[in-house]
């Protein structure tokens, strides 16, 4: 064994403690490195599959559209989709689905003056959302006869009296080859999902206005569909022709690597071009439906940006440890100046010293890396053990990547390197002892240095805020950004190495006047030995800013994504209802927890400025259409308040409305009309009840002969709901076109009459119902007051009934049906009742070039409503993006009624509920819809496979800058006092109390850390305001909105900073504490020996 | 051996023996030592290198503890002690003389002799005051802020004696304080010893190997292997 190795095993037994101590430094930080490469490996190999697979299956559905023009091709038509998706998928495991449909069929034998379409399909949804109401559905493409067996929806069964077992005589629309179908079983659908968009009629089951085929649109029919037959081999085997087909996939991307979903993104891009080609042969029109190559685009952009961040933070870790490392390599200095003073004196080379270093060094080094990455794979193991991390998807084997190996290796050896660093200083500690002043042309070098890092920090900050994107489009990532925040830590704790002397010229001045000797011991030794301070400012400042940083991020993403969501939901709760609106309102109503419930009208609609007639527009867009009735129950951050911006929109007076006492189960009324002339046609009179949550039902009364009279008729309500309101009657009449028009101006008169309400027992279905059939009927007084008439109508109300009438020109009977209406509200915009307000986003502005001020047109579901634009909002509650308007509900619906339009439908119900009670009263609305809560989305937006990673690293870095601070801080006390341990066993005999020397020592690691905290502090706060914005993402990986909003999190950095402190505070005075009680004496008897 | 001068001992010293480590590898720095110093007394103890000085000055100046018997200073038992008596003691009774100076470096001589002032919590201007006496005393009224590189061993040691009288002890303790001294310097700082502890009347112990110091002694107490022996 050399000299060498000898000296190292003597010294290292000698030593054992401090070199453990080192060892430990060493490998905690190479194992959190470790750690980070693990998180981001795993992101990269694993998340991006898990993350992808997590999202909604339309958002990476590949959806090949498939409408051949000639028929005949359909078999293959379909080959070649199925093709076309095999080549996207490469392999891919995926769940394939066919929804295929033939061309139209004209029924044959119905006593339509149109032969009625049908159509064949295949629908794979059809089994699970239909009942069947008789038969069964078919097993066999063909039966023995030649005939096609079918199920049929119930309506279509109904209308042409089919029955199963009945044959349906068809001519191919496209061909005109007849065919016969069978009907084995009639269906109806409960509850069409989206899916059955795909659907020829979408899931309708009926059209009534199908346009005729090669009638250009002039001529309709009705529509019927889908027939279902058995499988999907009638339309590959020629026995129907094929009108569409919807080929599907849906990837199982759980287990596909970044290379695998790089690929499948570049081939979904393509895929029009690409389907094209395929059937080119086939004479058909195609296109392929899919989002999946901007889900995988998003999910990349996600992971990016969490390798970017993760990143960031490890090369923060980076730093710190560093600076750790060489407090660590200063007490391994220290311990050997001695020893190595008599190596010189003994003729060992400077070169012999280094050498005997480097060889400890390679050997804490190669332990470092050895165990490292082991003990990485345990960390992470741990960390991703419990809580979101789990949840996220993170708890997978790891394994031991390449680069696991090469990161711990490099890091370790690294770190090792900075152990030779006071070896290569020519200054000892003995020398520097006796210092007084500082080296002039050194100062001035180092000046220049920390100039030259502040200018590169400057530069790189300013690189930072001029950034718009982390990543761009090819999803690479600038190394300035990760480089960044680094460089400006650093160039900051340089920063405040510079403030030290200011500080404790201040605290010597003050010392000067002070009676005791602690805190004037610790001014002095700061003030003058100003170099030993320099490692632990450094690592205070740098642990504190890294900490500071990431608590800020980590608030601020969280705060981001949690206003992302907010707005992306809208409200607290959102109730789609399976269930009448009147029965949801009253359900819901009844569930603990929940403060307001309002109806809202949330739809996609068209936007125009009214150009003359009804429903004509100008320049008209599509765009969402919101009307609340109640603006509290808006969520998402806006500048001031919803609230406030809403307040335009509200209406001026009250509904009112004619109390309908108990909880009516239906509603009688008598029903007449009368004309002064005699005139064809039929009256369709209407109710419009609202119940107490401000949601409007229209009951339609039946329709009736204009002229004819009709007594007791009876309208089952939806459901027996208390504190209804009767606000409107309107009445449509129609004339009979075919008829002779009258002469001259005609009064016609519609009235109502004897109101009652009945409250049972009859049951809420469709049975007719009578007056017998009834209990407990109770007449309604009007209250004539109340009531006013809407457009041309005269209203006459008395308490037991209204009359509606107008003068109509004779003329007019051959145009458009008449209506009158009496509400007890006045129209917007008339009685001085201004218009229906609407807030609308800029870009819909801009779309129509419409100003604020001008009037809107919006058709809902048909019906043309006017709104006047008083202001813009950035974004619609419920609709981050894209052009929109917000309304209030309340008017529009008064819009609707006064002027003869159809009720705006109530689409979903909006709640209000605080946040610890939203999956309570989700659970308990299982019954009435579908709820979407906020907190839910919140908790989706943050713990997301791509998105855990964020935070578990930003907390690992927290954690371990706190434990670096600390154990650096004990390293930089047993530095400090064992430097100058002579000194103060000299003060001690002075008199001296140790408690009082441990109390100097504390308050100058207390003023050290003061700087340390100031700048740290101001240096995470700067970090996190520059560098938080650029790498907040939405969950898709687009531009938040709304806007990030940088947050401090300053409960958790006071947290981190007490932690810091009393950490710091007890490790320093533990440690000084027990040095100096080996002081004294002894040491005074032994004078400089060590 | 030695005899008690005066009514009361300024320093006990009974039976003292201290030693370190154990079994084979003990050191017996000191054996059995027994003598007093009266008030106002100026002691020399000579011996050789390793004949148990310092330990013994060690242990009359509270820094460290006999193995057994006891030390008496000014009527208090050293060696019983706690660790706030300790300090009390050293801080109100005993100075100490280093060999070696003991200034703090990154101290000015002023503030070098303002340490034990600071530790009583003398008011600022009365330590200032005393502390420009002080140097005054010892000739270096004019060298108040230089730090201690910055003087010579002669003036250093000046520093190291002004700042012991800075509380006025009753006992000064010095431990070969002109060994780093040259002949004329050693002989000054002697001198400038015996006199103040003839000007502020306190009782001193002092080690040395110095004849001169040995002349100006009242007595001389002689150490050999730990022992007390006859001169």
């Amino acid at each position: 064994m050399s000299w060498n190795a000898r000296l190292l095993l003597h010294r290292a037994r000698a030593q054992q403690t401090l070199l453990a101590t080192v060892l430990a430094v060493a490998l905690v930080a190479t194992t959190l490195l470790g750690a980070f490469t693990l998180l981001v490996v795993t992101s990269q190999e694993r998340l991006l599959g898990v993350a992808l697979d997590r999202t909604a299956p339309d958002e990476r559905e590949i959806d090949a559209v498939l409408r051949p023009v000639n028929t005949a091709n359909g078999p293959s038509l379909v080959e070649h989709g199925e093709q076309f998706l095999d080549e996207v998928l490469d392999g891919i495991p995926a769940t394939r689905e066919r929804w295929l449909a033939s061309a139209m069929y004209a029924a044959q034998d119905t006593s339509d003056r149109q032969a009625p379409y049908v159509y064949l399909a295949s629908q794979p949804a059809v089994r699970d959302d239909a009942t069947l109401v008789g038969g069964d559905f078919p097993t066999t493409g063909v039966d023995d006869a030649g005939r096609i067996p079918v199920a049929v929806p119930q309506v279509a069964a109904d209308a042409y009296d089919w029955a199963v077992g009945d044959e349906v005589a068809v001519l191919d629309s496209s061909n005109r080859t007849p065919r016969t179908f069978v009907v084995t079983g009639t269906f109806r659908l409960d509850d069409p999902g989206p899916e059955w968009d795909r659907d020829v009629l979408e899931g309708a089951l009926h059209e009534p206005d199908y346009p005729v085929l090669g009638s250009a649109g002039m001529l309709t029919t009705q529509a019927w569909g889908p027939f279902v037959v058995a499988d999907d081999t009638v339309f590959t085997d020629g026995t129907s022709s094929l009108g569409l087909a919807h080929l599907l996939a849906h990837p199982d991307l759980a287990d596909q690597d970044a290379a695998a979903l790089d690929g499948l993104r570049a081939r979904a891009n393509d895929g029009k071009q690409r389907l094209a080609a395929l059937t080119a042969d086939d004479f058909a029109t195609t296109y392929v439906s899919t989002a999946l190559h901007r889900t995988i685009d998003g999910a990349v952009r996600s992971l990016r940006i969490t390798q970017v961040v993760i990143t960031v933070v490890a090369l923060l870790l980076v730093v710190l440890a560093v600076t750790v490392l060489l407090l660590a390599a200063r007490l391994l200095a220290e311990r050997r100046a001695a020893e190595q003073s008599l190596m010189s004196s003994r003729g060992a080379s400077g070169r012999q010293l280094l050498r005997l270093a480097t060889l400890e060094a390679f050997a804490v080094a190669l332990v470092a890396a050895t165990l490292a990455p082991w003990l990485a794979v345990g960390l992470y193991r741990l960390v991703t053990r419990y809580g979101p991390l789990r949840a996220g998807g993170l708890h997978v084997d790891p394994g031991l990547p390449v680069p696991l190996w090469v990161v711990c290796a490099l890091s370790a050896f690294g770190l090792a390197a900075v152990l030779l660093a006071p070896l290569l200083r020519r200054r000892t500690s003995d020398a520097e002892q006796g210092l007084v002043r500082q080296d002039r042309r050194g100062a001035l070098a180092r000046t220049g240095a920390d100039l030259a890092l502040v200018v590169l920090a400057g530069i790189a900050l300013w690189q930072l805020a001029s950034y718009r994107t982390p990543v761009g489009d090819s999803a690479s990532v600038d190394p300035v950004l990760v480089l960044a925040p680094a460089l400006v830590l650093l160039a900051g704790a340089v920063l405040a190495l510079r403030l030290l002397p200011v500080v404790t010229g201040v605290g010597e001045r003050l010392a000067t006047r002070s009676r005791s000797l602690v805190a004037p011991l610790a001014a002095w030794e700061l003030g003058r030995r100003p170099a030993r301070a320099t490692a632990s400012v450094l690592l205070v400042t740098l642990a504190v800013g890294a900490g500071t940083f990431s608590l800020s991020f980590l608030t601020t993403w969280r705060v981001s994504q949690h206003d992302q969501a907010d707005l992306a939901t809208g409200a607290d709760a959102r109730v789609v209802a399976t269930v009448s609106p009147l029965e949801a309102a009253q359900r819901i109503a009844a569930v603990p927890g929940i403060e307001t419930v309002t109806p809202v009208t949330f739809q996609d609609v068209t936007i125009g400025v009214p150009s003359g007639a009804r429903d004509e527009t100008r320049g008209g867009t599509t765009a969402t259409l919101l009307a609340v009735a109640a603006t509290d129950v808006l969520r998402g951050r806006v500048p001031g308040s919803w609230e406030d911006l809403t307040r335009s929109l509200r209406p001026t007076s009250p509904a009112g409305g004619v109390a309908l006492p108990g909880a009516p189960r239906a509603l009688v009324v008598d029903l007449g009309s009368t004309t002064s002339a005699p005139v064809a046609g039929t009256v369709t009179t209407s109710l419009v009840v609202q119940d107490e949550s401000g949601a409007r039902t229209t009951i339609a009364l039946p329709t009736t002969d204009l002229g004819a009279t009709s007594t007791d008729v009876v309208v089952p309500l939806p459901a027996a709901v208390a504190g209804l309101r009767l606000v409107a009657v309107s009445a449509r009449v129609v004339p009979d076109p075919t008829a002779d028009a009258p002469v001259g101006d005609v009064t016609v008169a519609v009235t109502v009459g004897n109101p009652r309400v009945a409250a049972g027992p009859a049951p809420v279905d469709e049975q007719v119902l009578t007056l017998d059939d009834l209990d407990d009927v109770r007449s309604v007084a009007l209250g004539s007051d109340e009531w006013l008439a809407a457009g041309d109508a005269t209203r006459n109300v008395t308490d037991d009934a209204i009359r509606l009438s107008g003068d109509v020109s004779g003329g007019m009977f051959y145009g458009l049906p008449l209506t009158f209406a009496a509400a007890t509200f006045a129209a917007p915009g008339e009685d001085d009742e201004p218009l229906v307000s609407a807030l609308v986003t800029p870009d819909l502005l801009t779309t129509l070039s419409a100003d604020i001020g001008d009037r809107l047109r919006v058709v809902v579901d048909g019906s043309p409503l006017d709104v006047v634009v008083t202001g813009t909002v950035p974004y619609l509650p419920g609709v981050p993006t894209g052009a929109g308007m917000l309304t209030d509900a309340d008017l529009l619906g008064r819009q609707a009624i006064t002027s003869g339009e159809s009720l705006p439908p109530v689409d979903e119900w909006w709640l209000v509920v605080p946040d610890d009670r939203q999956g309570e009263v989700a659970s308990a609305l299982e019954g009435v819809g579908t709820t979407l809560t906020r907190m839910d989305a919140r908790t989706q937006a943050t713990d997301g496979p791509l998105r855990v990673g964020v935070q578990a690293a930003l907390w690992i870095v927290v954690a371990a800058a706190l434990a670096l601070a600390v154990a650096g801080l004990g390293m930089g006390a047993t530095v400090s006092v064992r430097m100058r341990r002579l000194e103060l066993a000299r003060l001690q005999a002075l008199g001296a109390a140790r408690a009082g020397l441990v109390r100097s020592v504390l308050v100058e690691h207390a003023i050290v850390a003061v700087i340390g905290l100031a700048v740290g502090i101001a240096l995470g706060a700067l970090l996190g305001r520059v560098v938080a914005p650029l790498v907040t993402l939405s969950p898709t990986g687009s531009t938040p909105v709304p806007g990030v909003v940088v947050h401090e999190g300053w409960s958790a950095q006071v947290a981190l900073v007490g932690a810091l402190v009393v950490g710091g505070a007890l490790v320093v005075g533990i440690t000084t504490n027990l040095l100096l009680k080996r002081a004294s004496g002894e040491l005074l008897r032994l004078g400089d020996e060590r | 051996m030695s005899t008690t001068v005066g009514t009361r001992a300024a320093v006990l010293v009974e039976g003292v023996t201290r030693t370190y480590g154990s079994g084979a590898t003990a050191v017996h720095a000191v054996r059995d030592v027994s003598f007093s110093i009266a008030p106002g007394e100026l002691v020399a103890l000579v011996g050789r290198s390793g004949s148990g000085k310092t330990t013994l000055l060690n242990c009359i100046g509270g820094l460290d503890r006999p193995d057994t018997g006891r030390v008496l200073v000014d009527g208090r038992e050293v060696s019983s002690l706690d660790e706030a008596g300790l300090v009390e003691l050293r801080r109100d009774v005993v100075s100490f003389v280093f060999q070696t100076f003991g200034l703090v470096p990154v101290l000015s001589a002023a503030e070098n002799v303002g340490v034990p002032l600071r530790l009583r919590r003398v008011p600022a201007a009365d330590r200032e005051a005393r502390v420009q006496l002080l140097l005054d005393l010892v000739g270096l009224g004019d060298h108040t802020q230089q730090r201690p590189g910055e003087m010579s061993g002669g003036q250093q040691q000046r520093v190291a004696i002004a700042r012991a009288l800075a509380n006025s002890p009753r006992l000064l303790v010095a431990d070969e304080p002109t060994g780093q001294l040259d002949t004329e310097t050693g002989t000054a700082v002697m001198a400038l010893l015996r006199a103040v502890v003839e000007a502020e009347g306190m009782t001193a112990i002092v080690s040395t190997h110095d004849p001169l110091m040995v002349a100006l002694a009242d007595r001389v107490l002689h150490l050999a292997d730990g022992r007390l022996v006859e001169a």
